[in-house]
């Protein structure tokens, strides 16, 4: 009992340590102060880490000066960055509570981060309310800006939303197999492949009409085991299979469909496949559509800035860029594009107010060598272009994917023009794109 | 001496809650916003606690949570109701009818099977619910500002008054749920996990007590469902997912059971904990986290406020003593 | 007719899996009398031990069978050794503690070991295909499937015999089924009712890992894998009853045929099936189906 009581209070007495000795990081004045929030742990972590190690290359080379033209200017104009990661993980009432605690305790000038869309949509409010620029940099669902924040101040995406993804494919699809009669899809049970699924079934239609869908399965995030999908798949073959698998969940699917030989009765359109080639290698699915949520990795132009970023990235981490480090990467660009037009040549800390003015309409370089134009909702939500191919073998020489059929969208192509809400643009027949 | 004896849990509550309104605004806003997770998950576990007592494990209190704030949320989305009392009233009741016909077929259950079942309809839910259009999927819904009474604040206002609103809802129904455990009722509670026979000899209905002891834990989660859902201004299917009703379990058991302040302290300092280990650690906080948890479990076992406890009588017999020799002294 | 030969294929091989996950689970619950959530993590450091130890035997240019071996012993050991410390350093000290407690001591180890294997891996995924590919296809009723999958239809079974055998033929099984019913009783008749607990934890521990690395060549092993097997593996020991090994043969069974049924014919449904099954079951057979009678204390 004696013992139990003196633990206790040494337990407590631990812990009261913890809360008291808290680092407590003093706002220095001349620098910039960016929180970053990615998935670190669960299965988003196949992702977030990516962006993560992708942020941490590109905030380094920054304060270095080692970024190429046009981002040749040491930090964020001239000022230091200072990075501060936190875990997207554990739902959105934790984020709230963590984003608060970004802005009102690390006094952080931008946050970039969040995947999950329900993550998004939770924080955007908040964003606005504390006033503080957040750049939702890569979670794809139109409604954050049609429904949530339909009038944003301080929220903005330097990435396109999930429509240019779907829409792309679509087109794509089509390219390659006009007489095309069916499509059956398979996503995870939650937002994202809900409305992957509903986006590209719309972008389908308006294209061809008579188009049928004999299935779409969706499974829980995190399944491990496809087999029943798999075969009412095999058991009703599609000429096409759409998917918008990502992560783990991605990676189990092809290899177990394509030991099933499902790849061999309807052409895989994934549009986060990338992220197969970049887990996979060669297992990924020879001949199957391919895309990566934007113009990244293979899709990417090269320009110097985009050679750059792979060779740094290969240098650093001994592997092609994922795409997650091309958002996480384009959305430290677009803050530093706009923090330095509103300088205008002036040093010093800039009025996030003035940031946020002069990233409206701002088009900047991304590390994918296609500019983003921030075009849609009052200037907060960027298009770009979007590209698509065929994963056609494994080059053993340069240790890459073979990447062929590249058609590349132009932004005003696959994205809705300004003011028009997604389903409605597709719906209408993609009314007004400039293809 | 016959002077009336203070209860000094429901004079700890009032004190806490005068004393968090008045400070409120000089407290920077991320920790108030903990303060208001912390009072919403306070109830809720308080639910569990009562489960407890009786000897059940409760793997469902997710389920209230989740009813409470989407009562909540679809209240504010169809019907237009910002008020925060009105909407309380709903998700309060709601909760309490789910729990109601939940717990008519619940209450025959114990042990692991109690656990289990309560797992199985929670996940069910969430199941339905990232399904549904009107429940906005698995993003969830988000919740407008409230308004308190005709009072509409907007800005730094909202936040500040939605604490206070906080704080003394969790204050009224802790009270009113302290003397409702004070009474006959909460020993009866006690007595089924003792010994359900010896209960139903005594004349009562054991089921009976389960199931109003059920639906009482089904009202606190619900209220404390939509505390949450106003304060983070957002709902998502993930308040009727299992870990989130493992959070409640380990606030009651972090805390202890000994009253109805545990779960608040537990509650606060769970929110505490795991703000300062993804802070320290965004990696591992994780493992930071469990490690933690495991340390209380291996080394304080019977809840934190054991410790409490022990001062409290520990000062209250010193204060007793000195008293008595006082009084000793006027005698003599 | 093919998708009935697909439904019966399918849910033979889910079962399979459900029972290789849940065996572990439902032993541990029957001998300790607790609920072992850390089930879930040693579900995944199985995976990632076989994942290495694939990697290391391709690596070696070893046979398919000889890559095999080496996941399934690292697995095994890497369990044992884990469910030994497990029991040693944290559970034995909490016997005679009321259940929730204990259940969060397991909670809480399944969060550490969870975040253990990221900082082994990172954050990435991790491929072990290798012998699951080699192992080729074979055709049932107009559909392909891996040799692989439908070999462990087969290994789980064998390990339901094996398990059953050990309990019911065996001189230390007799001693772990007495300590199941009664363990104080077990101890003044000579049995070493501490050994007995710590080597079922080892094995149920040793179990869980050998369905990870079971499961890794199917699989992208990666961060978090664990949550969704251990809620699953809960499932399949309630409906069958807890404790019981023919009882979690049952509960995957049924689970298995559930979740195959409503992928092929209600696909709306499968999100939830498993938990629909479950309360279904517990709302008719409080107990699970297959559940040792309890007696009433008074």
């Amino acid at each position: 009992m004696k013992r139990t009581l003196v633990q206790s209070i040494m337990s407590a007495a631990a812990l009261a340590c913890m809360t008291g000795t808290l680092p407590s990081f003093a706002a220095a004045q001349e620098q910039v102060k960016i929180g970053f929030v990615f998935f670190l742990s669960g299965p988003g972590a196949a992702y977030g880490s990516n962006a993560r190690d992708g942020a941490k290359l590109i905030v380094e080379a920054l304060n270095a000066g080692k970024v190429p033209a046009p981002y040749d200017k040491p930090g964020i104009n001239g000022l230091p960055i200072q990075a501060v990661f936190v875990d997207e993980a554990g739902g959105a009432q934790k984020q709230l509570a963590e984003y608060r605690r970004l802005v009102e305790r690390e006094q952080v000038d931008v946050v970039i981060g969040y995947n999950s869309s329900g993550d998004c949509n939770a924080i955007a409010p908040v964003a606005e309310e504390l006033r503080v620029l957040t750049d939702f940099f890569h979670c794809g669902n139109p409604q954050l800006f049609e429904d949530i924040v339909t009038e944003p101040l301080y929220s903005v995406r330097t990435a396109p939303t999930g429509t240019m993804d779907q829409v792309a494919a679509a087109k794509y699809l089509l390219e390659k197999m006009p007489g095309i009669k069916t499509v059956s899809g398979i996503n995870q049970d939650y937002s994202w492949g809900q409305d992957s699924w509903t986006e590209f079934k719309a972008a389908m239609s308006a294209l061809k009409p008579d188009i049928q869908y004999p299935a779409a399965s969706f499974t829980k995030l995190g399944t491990s085991d496809y087999g029943a999908e798999i075969s009412t798949l095999l058991g009703t073959p599609s000429e096409a299979l759409f998917s918008s698998f990502w992560g783990g969940d991605a990676d189990a699917f092809a290899l177990q469909a394509s030991t099933r030989g499902l790849d061999q009765k309807s052409k895989f359109v994934l549009t986060m496949g990338t992220g197969i080639i970049d887990d996979l290698g060669e297992k990924a699915i020879v001949g199957s559509i391919f895309g990566a949520r934007g113009p990244h990795g293979y899709f990417a132009r090269k320009t110097p800035l985009s050679a750059w970023f792979k060779a740094e990235y290969g240098k650093t981490y001994n592997r092609m860029p994922p795409f997650g480090a091309y958002a996480a990467a384009q959305g430290i660009f677009g803050i530093k594009a706009a923090y330095e037009k509103a300088a205008a040549g002036a040093a010093g800390r800039q009025k996030t107010e003035a940031v946020i003015a002069a990233l409206k309409g701002l088009t900047f370089d991304t590390a994918s060598g296609f500019p983003a134009t921030m075009a849609n909702n009052d200037g907060h939500q960027a298009i770009q272009a979007t590209a698509y191919g065929v994963y056609s073998g494994w080059d053993k020489a340069r240790n890459e994917a073979i990447i062929t059929e590249v058609k590349v969208y132009p932004a005003e192509c696959v994205n809705p023009p300004n003011g028009v809400r997604a389903v409605d643009w597709i719906k209408s027949g993609f009314k007004g794109a400039k293809c | 001496m016959t002077r009336r004896q203070i209860d000094w849990t429901i004079a700890t509550l009032l004190g806490v809650a005068i004393a968090a309104s008045l400070s409120a605004s000089g407290v920077p806003g991320w920790i108030r916003y903990l303060g208001q997770l912390s009072t919403a998950t306070a109830l809720t576990s308080a639910g569990v606690m009562i489960l407890l007592r009786a000897g059940l494990l409760s793997f469902g209190q997710g389920l209230f949570y989740f009813v409470g704030g989407y009562a909540v949320a679809l209240t504010t989305k169809l019907a237009a109701i910002t008020d925060a009392f009105v909407v309380l009233l709903v998700a309060t009741i709601s909760a309490g009818l789910v729990a109601v016909i939940l717990g008519s077929f619940l209450a025959r259950y114990r042990g692991i099977f109690f656990s289990m079942l309560t797992l199985a309809v929670s996940m069910v839910v969430f199941g339905i619910a990232t399904k549904v259009r009107l429940f906005g999927g698995s993003d969830g819904l988000n919740i407008g500002l409230m308004s308190y009474a005709g009072y509409r604040p907007r800005g730094a206002d909202a936040q500040w008054s939605g604490f206070v609103f906080c704080i003394w809802v969790w204050a009224a129904f802790s009270i009113a749920t302290h003397i409702l455990l004070r009474s006959r009722f909460g020993w009866l509670i006690r007595a089924v996990a003792d010994n359900e026979v010896r209960v139903e000899y005594l004349g009562y209905s054991v089921k009976q007590i389960v199931w109003v002891a059920y639906t009482l834990a089904g009202m606190l989660g619900g209220a404390g469902g939509a505390l949450a859902g106003l304060s983070a201004r957002h709902v998502d299917p993930q308040f009727a997912y299992w870990t989130t009703a493992g959070d409640f379990i380990f606030v009651v058991l972090l805390s202890g059971q000994a009253s109805i302040l545990s779960p608040a302290f537990g509650a606060f300092l769970l929110e505490v904990l795991r703000s300062y280990a993804s802070a320290l650690f965004p990696d591992q906080w994780q493992s930071v986290f469990g490690a933690m948890m495991l340390a209380i479990v291996l080394f304080l076992p019977v809840g934190l406020d054991r410790l409490v406890t022990l001062l409290w009588s520990m000062t209250r017999k010193a204060v007793s003593r000195r008293s008595r020799s006082l009084a000793g002294g006027v005698v003599s | 007719m093919s998708t009935l030969s697909a439904v019966v294929v399918d849910a033979a091989s889910f079962a399979a899996w459900l029972f290789l996950v849940a065996v572990g689970l439902t032993l541990v619950f029957g001998v300790l009398r607790l609920l072992n959530i850390a089930h879930g993590a040693f579900y995944s450091v199985g995976a990632y031990a076989a994942v290495y130890a694939i990697g290391a035997s391709v690596t070696l240019g070893w046979a398919t069978w000889i890559q095999l071996v080496a996941a399934l012993a690292a697995a095994v050991a890497i369990g044992a050794v884990i469910g030994l410390l497990t029991e040693r350093c944290i559970l034995g000290r909490l016997y005679g503690y009321p259940e929730p407690l204990v259940l969060i001591a397991t909670y809480a180890l399944f969060l550490i070991l969870d975040d253990a294997t990221k900082l082994v891996s990172g954050g990435g995924s991790l491929y072990a295909a290798q012998p699951r590919d080699s192992l080729g296809q074979i055709g049932i009723g107009g559909l392909q499937y891996p040799v692989y999958d439908v070999a462990l239809i087969g290994v789980s079974m064998m390990l339901a015999a094996i398990v059953w055998f050990v309990l019911n033929r065996t001189r230390v099984g007799r001693c772990v089924t007495a300590v199941v019913f009664d363990s104080e009783i077990s101890a003044a008749m000579g049995i070493h009712v501490g050994r007995i607990k710590t080597a079922t934890f080892m094995v149920g521990a040793a179990l869980g890992c050998l369905a990870g690395a079971l499961t890794a060549p199917k699989i992208a092993v990666s961060p978090g894998m664990g949550v969704e097997v251990i809620v699953i593996a809960f499932a399949v020991v309630v409906v069958g009853g807890l404790g019981s090994i023919p009882g979690a043969l049952l509960g995957a069974a049924i689970i298995g045929l559930a979740r195959a049924l409503t992928a092929h014919l209600l696909p709306e449904l499968e999100i939830f099936a498993v938990y629909l099954v479950m309360a279904g079951v517990l709302a008719v057979r409080p107990f699970g189906l297959l559940a040792p009678a309890q007696a009433r204390r008074i």
